[in-house]
């Protein structure tokens, strides 16, 4: 194994043209991915968290090459995923798999489990049928499932159950990323835990690294080694999960984790609730985006000028706000 | 203030007629809730409690929802026994309703004002003063919609999920109702925007002193909103109890396990304690506890008879569990 990442993101942007209304009047632009670098090592999980429309699906859709970035690069064991085609973009799509939030939309209703689970196989290696065989039994044995569950269709399992099929048909090729778009949120909460374990027990088995979408910050504090947190398209925290959650730079990262509500009756846990609505991703604040909710707002600083992305620490950790740049830290970038 | 109790459920069995014959989805629950109070229910999904809150609002799936015993008393009234017409009249003035969805729960073809207004006209009091747009425009301002007088104007397309559930927020208030339910409300919005909703109920319900059942999964919400709890499987309550009472000596081992599995958000831990299994299929005809497939302390009386509830647990009275390890530790 060497030392070299395995997502490198450079400056990310990707950006939509959506017609204004019924009768046009001229494309406004969406910056829906703004100006995003990170980098993640191998055998490691990052996780995106944000609300609604701060681009985190965009960002991983641009990890699956599902959709192509409007400017920067993602490089992927090295490769630029810009111009990926013939036998390259073949092994890209066996090296990189994803999981989606509801396995009752992600399966085939018409395919055996067998089938569902070898299809990557089948389309990307020549293997003999005993050899296809044996790899679905393990990549089921590897989930938990029972090996007699290649022979029915996905509507015979429950939700936790299902969510194992789409794991399995996942890992089968053996990727090195895996992208997981919110892969427990349409479970149940005692079944979310043996699904999030199960996670673990593949990174330990497989050595493959996640990049994990989530809303849930106890799944968040779980599974991730690395917490990006964005904000209207752009990275607004990036750093060890541990730290983030235990000194949170940026006020929209403080926001967002007191938001999570603890099971704490004593009433000492003081969320901070923050004023006014999402602003729309189509007509963002100008400066800083996060100022018109910002609680620490420290002056015209916030609502004229972006803030760049300034390092925190010595552990590859960053933030983009003005009151970090004022503390003195070094610009990153 | 919490005050008298103002909804008393008795006894409640919900079936829903399928081919396959009734299933119990609501089976023997009893509960109550006061002025001021707020009650939450907690469960898996398929566990009853949205099947609970329709019973109360007697808007079962038709046809084949039925409720065929208990009853549901509202202020003394038995809700149960209660004509279509009579319901009609209590919904929305004495019992009001909060659902998921706000895209859904809204008319997409009238203006948010107009359905507000509709609301007020509906469960108009004599004495209440002013026109109706402008005590729409109240309304909004009650449920801090921002910019109300322009926003009453607005389609519900044109605005976010959070303001939608604020304008569903103030239908259901319009009437002064003696009880809300909330099934899920801010499942749908942004952390953030949910926390500014939950603070809203509360803000209402100090105002009001309405009742409120509160339905949800995340209990981090029970723990900061509601007063009491009760927690369901397979139709049953398994314990209930103040939320103080419950969260620190979760007394039903479902509970317990409910509880250890949230992952903690204020520290790391290396594996999740999990569940094994899945919830019982309502078709199973069930022998003794419902959760004893899935419990580790199970033995054969757990399999085979089913227990009751054991109350004064904690010593404040009102908790109770329904499990047989209670039973044997009295």
């Amino acid at each position: 194994m060497s030392d070299e990442p395995v997502v490198e993101v450079e400056n990310l942007s990707r950006h939509f043209a959506v017609s204004r209304g019924l009768f046009g009047g001229g494309a406004a632009m969406l910056r829906a991915v703004d100006g995003v670098s990170f980098s993640l090592a191998r055998g490691e999980t990052m996780a995106l968290v944000g609300e609604s429309g701060c681009g985190k699906t965009t960002l991983a859709r641009m990890l699956l090459k599902l959709l192509e970035p409007t400017s920067g690069r993602i490089r992927i064991n090295g490769h630029d995923l810009e111009g990926l085609s013939g036998e390259a973009l073949r092994r890209f799509r066996t090296d990189v798999q994803a999981v989606f939030q509801d396995p009752w939309a992600s399966l085939s209703p018409r395919m055996r489990v067998f089938d569902i689970v070898a299809e990557t196989l089948v389309i990307n290696e020549r293997l003999t049928r005993t050899e296809l065989e044996r790899r679905v039994h393990e990549a089921l044995t590897a989930v938990g499932l029972p090996l007699d569950a290649a022979r029915n269709y996905p509507h015979e399992f429950s939700g936790g159950q299902r969510q194992r099929i789409a794991i399995a048909s996942a890992i089968i090729a053996r990727p090195s990323l895996m992208i997981l778009d919110e892969p427990v949120s349409a479970l149940d909460v005692s079944i979310r835990s043996q699904i999030m374990n199960l996670f673990k027990d593949i990174q330990d088995e497989f050595h493959c690294s996640y990049v994990i979408v989530a809303h849930d910050l106890g799944t968040t504090r779980f599974m991730a080694d690395r917490l990006a947190v964005m904000y209207l398209g752009r990275l607004v925290e990036f750093g060890p999960t541990d730290d983030v959650f235990e000194r949170p730079v940026h006020p929209y990262t403080q926001a967002l984790l007191s938001a999570s509500l603890p099971l704490d009756v004593d009433g000492t846990h003081k969320p901070i609730i923050l004023k006014g609505e999402l602003p729309s991703p189509l007509a963002p604040p100008s400066g800083c985006p996060f100022h018109p909710r910002c609680q620490s707002v420290i002056g015209e600083i916030c609502s004229t000028q972006e803030p760049r992305t300034t390092a925190v620490g010595n552990a590859g950790a960053t933030v983009a706000c003005h009151l970090a740049e004022a503390a003195g830290a070094p610009s990153a970038l | 203030m919490i005050g008298e109790p103002v909804l008393e459920v008795r006894n409640l069995k919900t079936h829903l007629m399928v081919k396959a014959g009734p299933l119990p989805v609501v089976d023997d629950v009893s509960f109550s809730v006061s002025a001021g109070e707020t009650l939450g229910i907690v469960g898996e999904s398929g566990c009853g409690k949205s099947m609970t809150a329709l019973s109360i609002m007697r808007v079962l799936p038709r046809p084949i929802g039925r409720i065929v015993g208990g009853e549901i008393l509202l202020r003394g009234e038995d809700l149960v026994s209660k004509s279509e017409a009579e319901m009609t009249a209590i919904r929305g003035s004495r019992l009001g309703m909060i659902l998921q969805d706000p895209h859904t729960s809204l008319n997409p073809l009238h203006t948010v004002g107009n359905q507000v207004i509709e609301a007020l006209r509906i469960n108009d009091r004599r004495g209440a003063g002013g026109s109706l747009p402008a005590r729409a425009v109240a309304m909004l301002k009650k449920v801090n919609v921002a910019d109300a007088e322009r926003r009453v104007h607005a389609y519900p397309h044109q605005m976010s999920g959070g303001m939608k559930q604020r304008v569903v927020g103030a239908i259901a208030i319009s009437g002064a109702p003696d009880v809300i339910i909330a099934d899920e409300p801010t499942t749908a919005l942004d952390v953030t925007i949910q926390l500014q909703y939950l603070q809203l109920l509360q803000e209402i319900q100090a105002e009001t002193g309405m009742a409120m059942i509160f339905i949800t999964h995340d209990l981090g919400i029970v723990a900061n909103l509601c007063h009491r709890l009760i927690v369901m499987y397979a139709g049953r309550i398994v314990e209930e109890g103040t939320v103080r009472d419950v969260f620190k000596a979760p007394s039903h081992p479902y509970t317990e396990a409910l509880l250890n599995s949230v992952p903690a958000v204020n520290r790391k831990v290396d594996r999740l304690y999990a569940i094994d299994g899945q919830p019982p299929k309502l078709t199973q005809t069930r022998v003794g506890c419902s959760f004893a497939p899935r419990c580790p302390y199970a033995d054969d009386t757990c399999r085979s008879l089913a227990p009751s509830p054991s109350p004064g647990l904690s010593g404040s009275g009102d908790h109770r569990a329904s499990c047989w390890k209670q039973e044997r530790g009295a």
